[in-house]
């Protein structure tokens, strides 16, 4: 279903039965020593569980978090935002999230953290294909090439630090 | 007098078949009215067509609102995904079926 969304990269909660023929990055809440055959990102939906091991941390609730997300942040940080929590939102906290996912747009590119849009997909039909996420990009005034190859990097940069156990 | 149409670009949209296809419009466009106002929605000039495809809505819009279409069914409180995107209505319908073809 990725390549038919023409996504070349996904990144999945970590399941036994794991068998994908599209490049895999684990969200895994702690990094495992034994890696596998897939990339791992260790996650963190709460603000004050951010320690030095965190690669991405989920902002649900952007008010909540808006005083203490500058002092927390740190560089090589993503910062991620989900689509799937702003389906359930109406028209007006709709507006509210645009702007709030521009704010944590700019705050990533003034503290080099990377600023990270995710379907936050349950089911196939929540995935988000590649063209949609550039709509969304370009309602945030954000160039979608500029975006990809950021992410692309900032992917990379977490890749060398994989460490094997032999 | 210069005739010129305006372009337009033909969606194939997957929703969960238990649906109706005419909710999943209906949906789509109220949503859309939501974001973008009943002006907007009257330009798009949204038409739904005929898919042979069970949980597909082949969805058509003007090519300049292309982009708020998209963003708007990324928006949508019940999920669904563009699958599919063409200039033309048949060669989507090709490509539905070549798609349908490599899958199985």
């Amino acid at each position: 279903m990725a390549r038919r969304l023409n996504i070349e990269t996904i990144g999945v909660k970590n399941t036994p039965d794991l068998n994908s023929s599209c490049d895999v990055v684990l969200r895994v809440k702690n990094r495992s020593p034994m890696q596998g055959n897939f990339r791992q990102l260790v996650v963190c939906e709460d603000i004050s569980g951010i320690s030095s091991k965190t690669d991405l941390l989920t902002i649900k609730d952007f008010s909540r978090i808006r005083n203490n997300l500058t002092k927390k942040i740190r560089p090589n940080l993503g910062l991620e935002i989900s689509i799937a929590d702003a389906r359930r939102l109406d028209a007006n906290a709709l507006g509210r999230w645009l702007s709030q996912a521009k704010y944590v747009y700019r705050l990533c590119r003034s503290t080099r953290c990377q600023f990270i849009i995710s379907s936050g997909a349950k089911s196939i039909f929540g995935m988000v294909s590649s063209r949609t996420f550039e709509s969304i990009l370009t309602m945030l005034n954000i160039s979608p090439a500029n975006y990809w190859a950021e992410l692309s990097a900032w992917l990379d940069s977490k890749d060398t630090v994989r460490s094997y156990v032999c | 007098m210069l005739r010129r149409k305006n372009k337009r670009r033909y969606l194939a949209v997957m929703y969960d078949p238990n649906t109706s296809q005419t909710q999943v419009k209906g949906d789509i466009q109220g949503r859309f009215m939501e974001l973008f106002g009943s002006i907007a929605k009257e330009l798009a000039f949204l038409r739904a067509y005929h898919s042979i495809q069970n949980g597909i809505l082949i969805l058509s819009c003007d090519l300049e609102y292309l982009e708020r279409i998209l963003f708007t069914i990324a928006m949508m409180e019940q999920p669904m995904t563009v699958v599919m995107m063409s200039g033309t209505v048949r060669k989507l319908r090709e490509r539905l079926i070549q798609s349908e073809i490599s899958l199985n």
